[in-house]
């Protein structure tokens, strides 16, 4: 049978490559994060919209808006137990700007695609500038409790291939 | 001829030497209770989870959502705060040979039980189907708050008073090293202590007086980062005493000896250091925290992993010097000349072994980017089943083997049945860990009442095989409860009891150093105590500086939340 020395000898081992392998870890989960795996997790700002005002902002009409210039910008409200709107149609390999908000409790949106998952607390704006590259209808529901109907709170998302 | 009726000893005579057993036993016994009601409705949920709906035709639940609130509270919360209260504080008191003060204990017992029937009312009227997490602005009955904050404020009770005791124990000897049980125990304590101040916070000073109609509004995301301020040290308040039993007790079961106290102690000291200040993880996903307060913090919940792997090493090789003392050898064949036939030691084993994919799955999600692919699927109950419904409750089912006869001097009931309740809840929940987390990956969504989701086809079409698995794993789980909860009971109802010199003694284990010295004629006060073991003995000091990591940690990011407060009203959306 080995003795305590021993023992702790190679537990200061296991220690130390325990330190290394989580050290790399984070190195790992860092670097993903840097080549923007997590859409917008950097820059998305801390808006507030109180939600009891959605007229006047552009959340008042939800959807997809193309701005002069060209470029997306997708509205989602979320209320109980609905997402207006409850089907986003955006092409493929553009990029999109994401406004997503909460209106009443927290609700939750996963994305079938592109590494979006959000946790929708009331009135704080979801902002994220993505670009969905594959075409294709992914189904998805309200993933935080928000009351009796929460399981019929679905979203698609459908990606258009262009013509 | 007349026999002479042997002398029936009264009740109470079993706690005279140590009256401390029974409130242990209250504790243990109602906690217990509690959980074969939770675990109940856990495979309605299993089945729900294959598409399959039980909810209609089931009167006493109004929806799935109040079965799951059922479920949540009364095993995460209830039941572990109950045990856990129960064990360390008989534990440590044992150790230290002090007897607590039993009008402090009883009295945390039945504060205790107070705010569980209070939140148990509002939960079975309805009023309180918030999940176990209750979110604001989802308001529910006052009644629901106050239970909770009553439960905690039972089980802080009990760790001051466990505190203390340590505390004044080191006054009274001065010089002496805390023995290993009671050195966990107090780390653990000191923990909670620091861990449970937001959920204190958020249910004292935002909830209560919210339900109460006192204030207009609550911020849903200060609460929601005060809650998880607790809620991830919750999860370690629920495996540290798991690993108590691993380090210090089950050695002594299994025929071993602790492999390294000193490393032991080590890593209940980053667990101090290190738990608390962790909780945004929880909040990745979270529109309104800025992102390097989250990456801070999964570089310290990275961090807690060490002082995990360090239990795997030790825990593993006290079991490998037990088989190897009972002549077992080889890489793999020593793990059969390990007391397999002895529950209280297949239980914890079993429970080991769970908790290395449920560790594994715990870095997966930890890690950001990777979870933003699991956050709020079905992974995560997969993932907390194999950690708190397995490496701890099954790790609690292996101590009541023993724990219980110990208390009563009743002998277990059925040897057989405890086996087969452990291995079942083992498998049960592999099988149900797959299920769950393979429908994650799908892409389900965690609480959700599947069964009647009309919109998720192209996801249902995809998840057959795991959803089977779920349901299955469900039937398991059902009977491994129905064969722990009668070898429970039928042992506490059980008339027969042992007498005092044949009660099952408490496993406390020998460390090999001990042993070693004994083997060279030292005594126990004639030992080298390792100058690190001195140095981690002074608690107070670690618990100072967790809760300077805390303040740094978490000052700014509550403090910004709570000048940029956006108070809502409540909502009832059940
Ligand atoms: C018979 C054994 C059990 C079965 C079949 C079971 C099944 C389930 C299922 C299917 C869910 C997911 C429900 C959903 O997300 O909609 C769930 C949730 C949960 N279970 Fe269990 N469970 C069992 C035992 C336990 C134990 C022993 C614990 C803890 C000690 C536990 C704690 C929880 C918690 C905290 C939740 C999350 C509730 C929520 O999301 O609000 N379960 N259980
Ligand atoms: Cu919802
Ligand atoms: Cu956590």
């Amino acid at each position: 049978m080995l003795d305590h020395h021993t023992i702790e000898k190679y537990e200061l081992g296991w220690l130390a490559l325990s330190a290394v392998l989580v050290t790399l870890l984070f190195v790992g989960v860092i670097s993903s994060m840097l080549t923007q795996t997590l859409p917008g997790i950097f820059t998305r700002q801390a808006s507030y919209l109180d939600p009891a005002k959605l007229a006047g902002t552009p959340f008042a009409a939800p959807g997809l808006k193309a701005a002069p210039d060209g470029s997306l910008d997708a509205y989602v409200v979320a209320r109980a137990f609905q997402f207006q709107p409850n089907v986003l149609r955006v092409p493929a390999g553009q990029a999109v700007t994401l406004h997503i908000v909460a209106v009443d409790v927290i609700h939750g949106l996963m994305l079938g695609q592109g590494n979006v998952n959000l946790e929708l607390m009331p009135g704080h704006i979801a902002t994220l500038k993505t670009r969905f590259n594959h075409p294709g209808t992914y189904t998805s529901q309200c993933h935080e409790y928000c009351g009796a109907g929460h399981q019929t709170m679905t979203f698609k998302l459908i990606v258009e291939a262009p013509e | 001829m007349t026999t002479v009726p042997a002398p029936t000893r009264p009740l109470e005579q079993v706690y005279a030497a140590h009256p401390e057993k029974k409130v242990t036993l209250y504790f243990l016994v109602t906690g217990l209770v509690l959980l074969l009601i939770g675990v109940a409705i856990g495979p309605l949920q299993a089945l729900n989870y294959a598409g399959i709906d039980v909810y209609r035709y089931l009167p006493f639940l109004k929806s799935y959502y109040q079965g799951l609130s059922l479920h949540g509270v009364l095993n995460a919360l209830v039941f572990t705060t109950y045990f856990i209260s129960g064990l360390l504080l008989y534990l440590p008191c044992r150790d230290l040979k002090v007897r607590p003060n039993l009008v402090v204990a009883w009295s945390a017992y039945w504060i205790m039980t107070a705010g569980v029937l209070m939140a148990a009312w509002a939960t079975l009227s309805n009023n309180a189907t918030l999940l176990y997490t209750f979110y604001p602005p989802l308001m529910g009955s006052p009644l629901f708050y106050i239970g909770a904050a009553l439960l905690v404020v039972g089980s802080l009770i009990i760790g001051v008073q466990v505190t203390l005791i340590w505390t004044i124990w080191k006054r009274e000897h001065p010089g002496e090293v805390t023995p290993l049980v009671a050195f966990m125990s107090v780390a653990t304590w000191m923990m909670w202590l620091l861990a449970s101040l937001g959920l204190v916070v958020e249910v004292a000073f935002l909830l209560i007086p919210w339900s109460l109609g006192w204030t207009a509004g609550v911020d849903p995301l200060l609460a929601r980062t005060l809650f998880w301020y607790t809620g991830h040290p919750i999860v370690y308040f629920w495996v540290l005493p798991a690993y108590i039993s691993w380090y210090a007790l089950l050695p002594s079961t299994a025929g071993g000896k602790i492999a390294s106290e000193t490393m032991a102690r080590l890593s209940f000291v980053l667990f101090l250091l290190l738990s608390v200040p962790v909780g945004l993880h929880h909040q990745y996903a979270d529109t309104g925290i800025a992102a390097p307060w989250k990456i801070i913090q999964m570089l310290l919940t990275f961090l807690v992993v060490i002082p995990s792997l360090l239990t795997a090493f030790s825990v593993g090789a006290s079991l490998d010097i037990a088989a190897r003392a009972r002549g077992g050898r080889g890489w793999i064949g020593w793990t059969r000349f390990l007391p397999w036939k002895n529950p209280v030691f297949t239980a914890q084993v079993l429970a080991m072994i769970s908790f290395i994919p449920g560790g594994a799955g715990g870095v997966v999600n930890a890690s950001a980017a990777l979870d933003s692919a699991v956050h709020n699927t079905a992974w995560i109950p997969g993932h907390f089943h194999i950690t708190v419904g397995t490496a701890t409750t099954l790790t609690f089912f292996g101590i009541s083997f023993w724990l219980l006869p110990h208390l009563t001097r009743k002998p277990l009931a059925s040897v057989k049945a405890a086996l087969w309740a452990s291995w079942l809840w083992f498998w049960g929940m592999i099988i149900f860990a797959v299920g769950m987390h393979w429908e994650g990956l799908i892409g389900i969504p965690r609480r959700t009442y599947l069964a009647t989701a009309t919109g998720l086809g192209d996801l249902i079409a995809r998840a057959h095989i795991p959803m089977a698995l779920t349901g299955i794993s469900g039937v398991v789980l059902m009977f491994a409860s129905i064969f722990y909860f009668y070898v429970i009971f039928a042992t506490l109802l059980g008339k027969a009891r042992v007498p005092e010199s044949a009660e099952m003694p408490i496993p406390f284990s020998e460390s090999l150093e001990q042993a070693e010295a004994r083997a060279a004629g030292i005594s126990p006060a004639g030992m080298k105590i390792a100058g690190a073991v001195r140095l981690l003995d002074r608690l107070w000091i670690f618990a100072a500086l967790a809760a300077l990591l805390v303040a740094l940690m978490y000052g700014p990011v509550l403090i910004d939340l709570g000048l940029n407060a956006h108070p809502l009203p409540g909502l009832r959306l059940w």
